[in-house]
């Protein structure tokens, strides 16, 4: 069995986005809800506590707990951020994978890799480049090597 | 040419599909397109002169009609099927041929559609489905003569060699009684708004401005006491429960179920009459269902899951409609004789309750409670706002009985290569048989609570062409990670206390 971890490459990138997307709304807020004081000091509050808690405590959170792990048999999925979840799909059930990888994805690790079977589906997220072509063909392979 | 060559093609088996299915290559509003050119010619009285002025203006019309028309002409031109004694072929395509190759092993369901129309036409619809869901519904869908399409279902039918045939049809109350528990308002009155939009789409608003007007009328009549709004929800809801239970007796009634080897057949309705052919290797699971009355009476219905069967408009996925327990006992015993009778070994504990009832019980006390600040700010709303609020609180008082009945029976079992999952969605208790090679993936959540508490929910989604999943509430996590781990799915996490398996 071979364990896979979302990258930390991508936990960085997401918490700079989350960074300056607050950043940016606390501007617009200042610029547009200066003359109502209390909605803008409110709304500035909001945000920068949904920044702590997503970016210091949850996302990490799910980044420490998530780990992907691929045998033979099956491949399971172990994460969670409020909810924890433990997920496991035969591999005599996959049917195709899908691999989606966006622009500049060696320096942002956004790597997702869709696992479908009949009737559901594994989304593996957060890769770095080299685990995801791992997998990929890991999962390939395996395909090839189960229908002859 | 193209005459010549179908006369030979016919010769050697190939067929094209009824004529009728040429107007369904049509696009759906050239009929609307039709009528203001029908009524244009009328008005005309056939006066020359006239009709070359109006020539004049919708020269360009006329042009594209016939354009949609004899596009659609080619489609239909270009589309044959043939089949013999193991498989189905059929050639689309005008530029690039494409030819489907279809096995009768590899069919999940096959069904052959009659309605009133085709009956009088002498067509039907034949669908075809599989489980090759990867990349798209693989439906095929043709609309043949009556006389083939009954020819190609027997094909299909008895190339499953059999020795015994067992046979079924309900008892003529037993549908009556089905069709009264599955009716639902909501299809009723989906049934009927599509009738009322579609009908208002060829003659005009006037149909729905007279229905509208009516309706007011009755409501304010019979507003004795009662706000007409309620009187107008309660016609609304009788109504469309109304048109659902006759919809429902009319496509269950002559319901027969046969089992022949690896296959079984079901053939229902009156006006409509549906031959369905199923595959039982196929087939994804069985599911007894119930109400909370069926559940207290102990009667239930035996419903199936297999691509292609159920799920289409309002058709529910039934093998056998309502009866006692006894005998769905014994039905499914001839009809599924390697499916075990559904039994739990795993239940959740008493100390779980709580999380079956408590969230329809927060409810229930957040809208008696959200009615008080209401009529503080709007007295004048006191009658709608005390009439909403026992509208919304019967369901949810309802969804806590159900949830109470709910905790006694849910659980999950094994036996003899099959996993039987008991659980109540919404207002529905489903018994679910399944083979473990059918299940595709399980899925265990636990919430911050659950985590200290020791409890998880199951989710074990089946093979289906959608997603399909069953959902267990509350039960305790180590012996559910116990019970998956012997029928072979490792759930475990560092707790894992097996070897790991290598690549």
């Amino acid at each position: 069995m071979k364990k896979y971890h979302p990258s930390r490459k991508a936990l960085m990138f997401i918490r700079i986005i989350i960074f300056a997307a607050a950043v940016a709304l606390t501007v617009l807020a200042r610029t547009y809800l200066a003359p109502y004081k209390i909605i803008m000091w409110t709304a500035i509050g909001i945000c920068w506590a949904l920044v702590v808690c997503f970016g210091l405590i949850l996302i990490p959170l799910y980044f420490r707990r998530t780990v992907y792990c691929i045998s033979s048999a099956e491949i399971s999925k172990h994460s969670g951020m409020i909810y924890l979840s433990r997920t496991v799909m035969k591999f005599s059930a996959v049917q195709y994978i899908t691999e989606i990888v966006t622009p500049l994805s060696r320096i942002t690790a956004l790597n997702f890799i869709i696992i479908n079977a009949l009737g559901g589906k594994i989304l593996i997220p957060f890769l770095s480049s080299s685990d995801c072509d791992e997998i990929s063909s890991l999962v390939s392979s395996q395909l090839r090597k189960r229908d002859g | 040419m193209a005459a010549i060559r179908f006369k030979i093609q016919r010769k050697s088996g190939v067929s094209r599909q009824h004529p009728i299915k040429l107007f369904s290559y049509t696009t759906r509003n050239f009929w609307l397109l039709l009528i203001p050119l029908a009524r244009s010619v009328y008005a005309l009285r056939f006066d020359l002169s006239r009709f070359s002025l109006w020539l004049k203006g919708a020269w360009l019309d006329i042009i594209v009609l016939f354009a949609i028309f004899a596009f659609a002409v080619i489609r239909y031109l270009s589309v044959f099927y043939k089949y013999d004694d193991e498989k189905l072929i059929i050639k689309k395509g005008i530029i690039a041929d494409a030819f489907d190759t279809l096995f009768y092993g590899e069919i999940a369901t096959l069904t052959v559609y009659q309605n009133l129309f085709f009956k009088i036409i002498g067509a039907a619809k034949v669908s075809v489905t599989t489980n090759a869901g990867t990349f798209s519904n693989t439906d095929i869908t043709l609309i043949t003569g009556a006389k083939q399409a009954n020819r190609l279902f027997e094909t299909v039918r008895l190339r499953s060699k059999a020795d015994l045939t067992y046979s079924v049809s309900p008892r003529r109350l037993h549908l009556f009684f089905f069709s009264l528990i599955f009716s639902s308002t909501l299809s009723g009155v989906i049934i009927f708004s599509t009738l009322i939009i579609q009908v208002g789409k060829i003659i005009g608003n006037n149909l729905e401005k007279i229905l509208f007007d009516s309706f007011n009328e009755v409501a304010m009549s019979l507003a004795v006491g009662i706000p007409p709004v309620a009187i107008g929800i309660a016609v609304v809801v009788g109504g469309g429960w109304l048109i659902s239970f006759v919809a429902n007796l009319l496509r269950y009634w002559r319901f027969i179920v046969s089992r022949r080897n690896n296959s079984i057949v079901i053939r229902s309705g009156i006006l409509t009459r549906c031959s369905h052919f199923l595959n039982t290797g196929k087939i994804n699971y069985i599911d007894l269902r119930q109400n909370f009355f069926t559940k207290i009476f102990r009667i239930s219905s035996l419903h199936t899951h297999c691509a292609g069967y159920g799920g289409k408009g309002r058709e529910l996925a039934v093998i056998l409609p309502i009866t006692t327990r006894h005998e769905i006992n014994d039905t499914s015993h001839m009809l599924f004789p390697s499916y075990p009778q559904p039994k739990i070994t795993q239940k959740p504990p008493l100390r779980n309750i709580m999380g079956y009832i408590l969230a329809p019980l927060v409810a229930s006390l957040v809208i008696p409670a959200a009615v008080f600040p209401l009529l503080y700010f709007f007295p004048s709303w006191r009658t709608a706002v005390i009439y909403s609020a026992l509208i919304f609180e019967v369901p949810i008082v309802w969804e806590i009985i159900v949830q109470f009945m709910a905790f006694f029976t849910t659980g999950i079992g094994y036996e003899n290569g099959f996993l039987t999952l008991k659980y109540c969605g919404l207002y529905s208790f489903h018994n679910i048989v399944m083979p473990v090679e059918k299940i595709t993936k399980v899925t265990v959540y636990q919430s911050v609570f659950q985590y200290f508490s020791g409890n998880c929910h199951i989710k074990v989604y089946s093979q289906s062409d959608k997603t399909k999943s069953h959902y267990i509430k509350n039960m305790p996590l180590s012996e559910t990670l116990e019970f998956f781990d012997k029928i072979g799915i490792d759930l475990y996490f560092n707790e894992n206390p097996h070897t790991e398996r290598n690549l």
